[in-house]
């Protein structure tokens, strides 16, 4: 009795451990969590009426941040064939043009269970790929917390030759090794290697 | 003399706070409060107002609002402005909506309908970062949060002025024909703008994705989106001509540009003010009558 009482306690306070590591997460429109270190691949080009643009479809949400706690999103844009990169999170919008990482500019306070979208996409000019690795990084004052990364591999190709591959699919990582080959349990600090859910290999600087 | 006035401010109510008292605190506060409102939230300011004093003149406020119609969080600063000038004390704030920066142009670098090549002058020497991004009487600072414009623009109303400035302008063969007249309430060495802006303009806005404080809204683009004190030219000039006043003195400066064919001159209006390195010294703005 004594030993499942101790059991559920550490439960509990794994759970809650777990959750304020990661008081800002990002999740979809609906408010599902996207696995820390996830890689999610956008194909589905959307008309803004003045430009072609492929959505993140990211959003913040607060899963456990307390008051006192902000949120910053930053971008770090490993690959960019052409066009740009934007993010409008939480009152600005910012523009990119080049491969870098660009840290955020302001910060956001949500609610808990409160979902933002971080209104970020690829305006692309022609065919091609663009990577951004999002970082959402918890704050308490000035103190950084935790963070959490999603890495979108944006895809704007051919229709005829995407044809068969499901528009913005997430590509869960099926394996994931270090620079040695050796397999990681979660995404580690450098250069990771994924083996996604799509057969594919992918890489991609974990800062 | 000051005046007090009530100013709307975005609030969010924090259970996070809340939590800290306790679950009783929790539900004797939970039940005690309601939601309220954007529109009904209210801060206290005190603002200087004219005292009637023959010998003194009230500085009015220039906010150049960086925007794009490609920004998404832009309409809130437009929002802010609206709220500014819907105030006791609004027609002593002229705003200027500058369509400009990568947000005024698309992903090819093109201008978009309503930005223009002197606003993004403007964005470039102003090295504006994003957008929205407002300066309030060229201070010199970027205020990229529109919570802080009202803050700035209150602050601001408290100034007196060395010139006290108005201005006519008339629609007369096509050609805006433009007086500002100034007196001077103390000695002013500058420059002297004039811009022409308009209201009214019906044109694409991106909006946000889901404003939280609207749920029913899906976001995207909106083609009805009426635009306000859209800047639409400089008539003397991107960067004014010089102007210089002293005690007592009184002048006239005019000048005239032909109305484009994009815009509507029922809807204009000029922009004039006085401003040097300490930043905008007065400001007004009128109307484009049409000739009978």
């Amino acid at each position: 009795m004594l030993m499942k009482k101790l059991f559920t306690l550490i439960l509990l306070m794994t759970t809650v451990m777990g959750y304020a590591q990661n008081s800002y997460v990002f999740a979809d429109k609906d408010g599902t969590v996207f696995e820390n270190g996830d890689t999610i691949v956008r194909t589905e080009v959307e008309d803004s009426g003045f430009d072609k643009q492929i959505n993140s479809g990211l959003y913040v949400k607060n899963v456990s941040a307390a008051d006192g706690y902000q949120v910053a999103v930053s971008a770090n844009i490993t690959r960019l064939d052409n066009g740009t990169v934007q993010l409008c999170f939480p009152e600005n919008c910012n523009y990119y043009n080049s491969v870098g990482n660009n840290e955020a500019k302001d910060k956001a306070s949500l609610a808990q269970g409160a979902l933002k979208s971080i209104q970020s996409e690829w305006l692309p000019t022609a065919y091609g790929e663009c990577i951004v690795t999002y970082t959402a990084q918890s704050y308490q004052g000035v103190f950084p917390k935790s963070s959490y990364k999603v890495t979108v591999i944006y895809r704007y190709a051919d229709p005829a030759a995407i044809k068969g591959l499901n528009a913005n699919q997430t590509v869960l990582p099926a394996q994931r090794f270090d620079l040695q080959g050796r397999p990681l349990r979660t995404s580690a600090r450098g250069l990771n290697i994924v083996r996604g859910s799509d057969g594919k290999i992918y890489k991609f600087i974990n800062k | 003399m000051k005046s007090v006035v009530y100013i709307n401010e975005v609030l969010t109510v924090s259970l996070g706070r809340i939590a800290r008292f306790g679950l009783l605190s929790v539900l004797a506060l939970l039940s005690a409060c309601s939601h309220i409102d954007d529109d009904e939230r209210l801060i206290k300011m005190d603002v200087n107002v004219p005292t009637g004093d023959p010998t003194e003149v009230t500085r009015n406020v220039l906010l150049e609002d960086f925007t794009g119609q490609r920004c998404v969080n832009c309409p809130k600063g437009a929002k802010v402005i609206d709220q500014l000038q819907e105030s006791d004390f609004g027609e002593r704030v002229i705003a200027v909506g500058i369509y400009s920066g990568p947000f005024g142009k698309n992903a090819s670098g093109a201008l978009l309908p309503l930005s223009t090549q002197t606003g993004c002058d403007y964005y470039d020497h102003w090295q504006i970062e994003s957008q929205p991004g407002a300066i309030i009487n060229r201070s010199g600072h970027v205020y990229y949060s529109p919570q802080d414009w009202t803050r700035e623009v209150m602050a601001a109303l408290g100034g007196k002025s060395a010139v006290k400035m108005d201005l006519e302008a008339v629609l007369h063969d096509g050609n805006i024909e433009i007086a500002v007249h100034s007196q001077g309430y103390g000695d002013f060495a500058g420059k002297l703008q004039v811009w022409v802006v308009e209201d009214g303009i019906v044109a694409l806005q991106l909006l946000p994705d889901a404003p939280e404080e609207d749920p029913a809204w899906k976001g995207g683009s909106d083609p009805g989106y009426v635009h306000n004190h859209v800047f639409r030219a400089a008539v003397n000039g991107s960067w004014g001509e010089d102007f210089a006043i002293s005690t007592g003195e009184q002048k006239s400066n005019r000048m005239q540009i032909p109305a484009a064919e994009a815009w509507n001159t029922d809807h204009l209006s000029v922009v004039a003010f006085v401003c040097n390195g300490k930043g905008v010294e007065q400001v007004v703005k009128g109307k484009v009558k049409t000739e009978k």
